[in-house]
């Protein structure tokens, strides 16, 4: 159009100008400055023509002698000065332009031939393009293709719809093709670009000819490369974007496949609509888009294709004269990793959307197009969406439940998706039609598949291959789809695979992917008003904040250094009727906290022997409602005076501010003295406790940490110490009675030699006294006797328990040693613990997880009984399944070299002082200080035991804590359990 | 006629070469016989396939043909006197070649009688001559492989044109300015380089010649 109006301008001007003065009046004139400008004008408007054809390639000034038409020129100008002779200017300067090309094209390289497979032959370039030529001489036209392997699926957060946006950007100019569009319609060509998950392609085509492939081919190598991507167009390319996602909105199938879409992949961008988010689109900034198109947008991640009627030889020369200019990119192109773990359990989606006609569809994910097994899930896809030869139609329209049908799969570089669906007419059982959709897709195994549907369905899809290897169009459609799923020999190379399909191997893919638990359920309800929670966009904080001062600052607590020493100058000890024992640390805290502990001490190894279960709920029930208060006002209470309290058999735990704590103590006296044992609570408290005990079955840390409680500690059925299996503790629970319960409470429980700790402010007498009216009238029924602890000295024993489909497998281990913590060489194994496995530098740790990486978590303890000749050393990590053997092998090989070879005298002497650090801080906790406080109450000691142990850790030799290793912990002895769902 | 040797092979060259450049046979034929002018039809050529607008394409004819209202304005003294339709008529064939032959003769004999005829005698088979070149290149230059690269034929014609005419300090100024300026400019949109290096050229050409003078 621009050509033929350039046409008809040209000729009304140039008349113009030839009539202008002869159809004058005779006396008309110039002005003489005009005349004498326009002396000047062909000179100049003649050199600023031919002068940028030397000077100027691909839009950037060439002085090179690389530039052929800048020498040939040249060599022109001075013939036309000498000679002044039109002719022999024009023949000298083509000459010498001939000469020079036919030199530089045999210094060049040429594209290398790669592979050739039935007539479509693939080159490459230096700087890794890939190119391939399809020639059809019997076409009238010439396609150039190319197909950049990038698409929505490079995006990153924010960038939703940046592959499509930069695809419409691409049209937008470069330096030398200001109006791309323009120059498409000046050739008579067709062009288009589209964008999908793993690439976007750019395509023309044009009447055959060498000038059109020249054209293309300049454009498309300068392109690549040199497009603008500027702000502005954005600008303006944006809201058409913007305008083509509304276009989707509209459609409520294409909004209920992208929201079964995202479902189906929580992390792969396969989830995220090509189009894009509406936010990304519209506010992606251009350093992103510029960013990205650098990046992708470079010849090695692109793929060329030239197809149509055109001259071999002449078009690798012109591509390599074009694509062979742009240097291998510097950047290594980036890697995508991110895979979809399998789905575990079928999801469901429902769209509530204007719309007339309901629809349910079914997404199932399947593997890579570029996977054997691809082929005939395809086939599989035409058995059962084809219309009217589908198994979908026959189940669903031919019943009259849908009014159509259909099934899609999209074969992708990544592993991708078949859909399915119904359009249900107005008013259908949406029900019915789900149940049909699913039994038809879901049913295969039940309604195996048939020869004959595998034949027509695999005559259809060879067809289409067919088809498509007739038609060059086509073919250069395909081989740009299979470029980008992997590799455009992929097109034949399916094609084989789909002849060679078998009923078997169709029935296979069916089973394998078209099951519930990979299953997307996707069901549109119209809807004429939805009702959507709208939710507002994050407000501005710092509007709210501006000037905001807060209230008053809670009080500060004391700089408390807890050396031994100063604690026990400040700990005041008394023992109060009923043989109850205090230790109070009165000291300011932050936020005026008080933190305290009780602990205590019933019953005797006949009168708990087998009846565990029963008094473990009894002080469950404690807190679970007095002749007062129902549980929820006892907690409620808590809540009003903001005290943190728990309550059992075992004693208490509280927190709490310091004005409540004599309101707190009151009602934890009051749970503890006045319990209802209320039997709804009872029900309530046992069902929570069995679920827990069921749950605990494929639990790899209960399994492991219980096999090994069961071997180390072989208590006789019945006796307190005793571990239950999950089988008999749920016996046991079933078998509880409220009444159980609280005879063991009325039998065993009271304050007599209670033991009470507490950190914080308060006045000590008056807590004293406090205590004393509240617990001192609680007197034990029968007396406490400590049940004593006893030695086991076991066989070393290695068990595996299988706990499937759990990723974590867990690993318990230790032996039992004759030793009580006043033994002399107690200090000793306290280090050495420590130093094998007590901190993560620990031996250990170091080498199983920073050296091997083959753990998380892995540690050991050492505990040694205050009364008995009782001591525990117990190692634990863990571990994925499949690194059982590296992780057990890790940890015996740590033991026996620190056996073997010992700790080194710099170890242990680093090691006691980082130990002894480690324990003083464990003291600046008050919660953990008055935990001690209490136990040293029960065990009779103070703090002067901690200064004493602590002297003895630093002045440990090498040499002691060797030989306390050596003579305390036997490896060969070592007992394993492991679970997980090991192979 | 010697005249007819100067005319067809330049106007083999200009079919040739706009084929070349990337436009049709028929368009090229189409623009010849609508505006008779090789080198506007070259220049207006390179800008199409460049992508410029239609206005830049009409100014840069315009500038290439304002030569014409020279030629019209030293005509008209001799063919004033005749008739609208015959003026009209000679309007239309007024070129470089028969321009220069006619006005020659007009100048040496500025009495001579049948002006018209004499202008016209030399005009038509010109035109003629020319137009038929014209069709034969086209024709023969779209067969022929893009890899002669003929339409470097185009610049070399220019080359060819403008090179001659430096002869003093103010064409020389005025060309130089006008190179510079369009590589310079190349960066702007529309190609709107060479607007500015025509006009930077004139002013060039003028400022010279005028301190010279």
């Amino acid at each position: 159009m621009t050509l033929w109006l350039a046409l008809i301008g040209m000729a009304v001007l140039t008349y113009a100008l030839r009539a202008s003065f002869l159809l004058l009046p005779e006396n008309a004139q110039l002005p003489s400055l005009a005349r004498r400008a326009l002396r000047y004008v062909p000179a100049a408007v003649l050199t600023a023509i031919w002068a940028p054809e030397l000077l100027l390639r691909d839009g950037a000034l060439q002085l090179t002698l690389g530039n052929e038409r800048l020498l040939a020129g040249a060599v022109a100008v001075v013939a036309a000065w000498r000679f002044r002779l039109t002719y022999l200017t024009i023949g000298v300067g083509m000459l010498v332009l001939h000469l020079l090309m036919a030199g530089n094209a045999a210094a060049a390289e040429a594209p290398r031939k790669v592979v050739a497979i039935e007539g479509v032959t693939e080159f490459r370039l230096d700087n890794g393009l890939r190119v391939l030529t399809v020639p059809d001489p019997g076409a009238d036209t010439v396609t150039v293709h190319i197909t950049y392997l990038v698409g929505s699926r490079h995006e990153g957060y924010g960038e939703r719809g940046m592959a499509h946006l930069l695809e419409h950007m691409l049209f937008k100019g470069s330096a030398r093709h200001p109006d791309l569009k323009r120059e498409f319609a000046a050739r008579g060509a067709r062009w288009n670009g589209t964008t999908a998950y793993d690439r976007t392609n750019y395509f023309e085509t044009m009447p055959a000819s060498e000038a059109n492939l020249d054209w293309a081919l300049g454009m498309e190598a300068d392109r690549m490369v040199n497009s603008f991507i500027a702000r502005a167009d954005l600008e303006s390319e944006m809201t058409v974007v913007r305008n083509e996602f509304e276009m989707g909105e509209n459609d409520p199938g294409a909004v209920l496949f992208q929201r079964t879409l995202q479902l189906a992949y929580a992390w792969h961008n396969y989830g995220h609509p090509i189009i894009g988010a509406r936010s990304d689109i519209e506010k992606v900034p251009i350093a992103r888009l510029q960013a990205f198109y650098r990046t992708w947008y470079q010849p090695d991640n692109a793929l060329l294709i030239v197809a149509g009627r055109f001259d071999q030889a002449r078009a690798l020369e012109l591509v390599q004269k074009y694509f062979g200019a742009i240097p291998r990119p510097p950047r290594a192109l980036p890697a995508l990793y991110t895979r979809e773990p399998a789905q575990d359990g079928a999801r469901a989606v429902t769209l509530r959307r204007s719309g007339e006609a309901p629809l349910v569809t079914a997404l199932y994910r399947v593997p890579a197009g570029g996977d054997p097994d691809y082929p005939a899930l395809d086939v599989l896809v035409s058995v059962l969406g084809n219309t009217p030869s589908g198994r979908l139609h026959r189940a669903l329209v031919q019943k009259g439940l849908a009014s159509y049908s259909w099934g899609a799969e999209r074969a992708l570089h990544d592993p991708g998706f078949a859909s399915f669906g119904a359009g249900l007419p107005k008013g259908a059982s949406v029900d019915a039609a789900r149940d049909a959709l699913l039994g038809a897709l879901e049913g295969i195994g039940r309604h195996p598949v048939r020869a004959e549907e595998v034949r027509r369905a695999k005559t259809e899809l060879l067809n289409d291959f067919d088809k498509a290897q007739r038609n060059t169009r086509s073919l250069v459609r395909a081989l740009s789809e299979f470029a980008a799923i992997g590799d455009w020999r992929l097109f034949f190379l399916y094609r084989d695979r789909l002849r060679a399909v078998s009923v078997a191997d169709v029935q296979r893919v069916a089973g394998a992917y078209f099951k519930p638990a990979n299953r997307v359920l996707g069901v549109f309800l119209p809807t004429r008003h939805p009702d959507r929670a709208a939710i507002p966009p994050p407000p501005d904080l710092e509007q709210a904040l501006a000037g905001y001062r807060g209230g008053e600052a809670p009080a500060a607590g004391e700089a408390f250094d807890p050396t031994p020493a100063n604690i026990e100058a400040r700990v005041i000890r008394r023992t109060l009727a009923n043989g109850i024992r205090v230790a109070l640390l009165p000291k300011k805290t932050r936020g005026q906290v008080v933190v305290a502990r009780l602990l205590l001490h019933w019953g005797d190894e006949p009168s708990i022997s087998g009846r565990v279960t029963a008094c473990s709920l009894a002080g469950e029930m404690l807190a679970r409602g007095t002749r007062r208060h129902s549980r929820a006002e006892l907690s409620d209470a808590f809540e009003r005076l903001n005290a943190s309290v728990a309550v059992n058999g075992e004693g208490a735990r509280l927190e709490v501010p310091a004005a409540q704590l004599a309101d707190t103590l009151r009602l934890v006296a009051e749970a503890y003295r006045e319990p209802a044992f209320p039997g709804d609570e009872f029900k309530e408290l046992k069902r929570a406790l069995l679920t827990d005990a069921e749950e605990q079955r494929s639990e790899p840390t209960a399994i492991a940490g219980l096999q090994l409680s069961r071997h180390l500690n072989p208590y006789p059925k019945g006796h307190p110490y005793y571990t239950e299996t999950i089988d008999e503790d749920v016996e046991q629970l079933q078998a509880a009675t409220v009444a159980d319960a609280e005879s063991c409470y009325r039998q065993l429980l009271g304050a007599t030699g209670a033991d009470f700790a507490a950190v914080g402010e308060f006045d000590p007498d008056e807590l004293a006294g406090l205590l004393e009216t509240l617990f001192g009238g609680w007197k034990n029924p029968r007396p406490f006797a400590r049940v004593p602890a006893r030695y086991f000295d076991n066989a070393p024993l290695e068990r595996e328990f299988r706990t499937p489909d759990k990723a974590n497998a867990v690993l318990r281990g230790g032996l039992n040693m004759p030793l009580r913590d006043d033994d002399p060489d107690f200090p000793a194994m306290v280090l050495a613990n420590y130093l094998l496995g007590g901190s993560l530098s620990a031996r250990i740790p170091q080498r199983v997880r920073e050296t091997e990486g083959l753990s998380y978590s892995v540690h050991t303890s050492f505990r040694a009984s205050a009364f008995y000749p009782v001591a525990a050393f117990r190692v634990s990590a863990i571990f994925a399944p499949g690194n059982k053997t590296r992780v057990e092998l890790a940890i015996r090989e740590e033991l026996a070299r620190a056996l073997r070879d010992g700790f080194s005298a710099a170890e242990v002497e680093g090691g006691a002082k980082a130990l002894i650090e480690a324990r003083r801080l464990a003291r600046r906790s008050d919660r953990a200080l008055a935990a001690r406080l209490a136990d040293y109450l029960y065990k009779q000691r103070s703090f002067a035991w901690d200064a004493q142990l602590e002297q003895r850790i630093a002045a440990l030799g090498a040499g002691e804590v060797n030989a306390a290793l050596r003579r305390h912990l036997d490896p060969a002895r070592l007992s394993v359990m492991s679970a997980g769902d090991f192979k | 006629m010697p005249l007819l040797f100067g005319v067809v092979p330049f106007g083999l060259i200009t079919g040739v070469a706009m084929v070349a450049s990337g436009i049709s046979p028929l368009a090229a034929i189409a623009m010849s016989l609508a505006v008779f002018a090789g080198a506007s039809m070259l220049a207006a050529t390179q800008l199409l396939a460049g992508g410029a607008p239609l206005a830049l394409v009409l100014l840069a004819v315009l500038f290439v043909n304002l030569r014409f209202m020279m030629y019209s304005a030293s005509m008209r003294q001799h063919l004033a006197g005749l008739p609208l339709r015959w003026r009209l008529l000679a309007a239309g064939l007024v070129a470089d070649n028969p321009y220069a032959v006619s006005i020659a003769r007009f100048t040496e004999h500025p009495e001579m009688r049948g002006k018209l005829w004499y202008f016209l005698g030399v005009g038509l088979p010109v035109w003629l001559a020319w137009q038929l070149a014209v069709l034969a290149g086209a024709v023969l230059g779209a067969g022929l492989p893009a890899s002669w690269q003929l339409e470097f034929a185009a610049p070399l014609a220019f080359i060819a044109m403008s090179v001659p005419l430096l002869r003093d300090r103010g064409m020389i100024a005025a060309a130089l300015a006008a190179g510079v300026t369009v590589v310079l400019a190349h960066s702007l949109p529309l190609r709107l380089g060479l607007l500015l290096a025509a006009l930077a050229g004139i002013a060039a050409g003028l400022a010279l010649e005028r301190r010279t003078a």
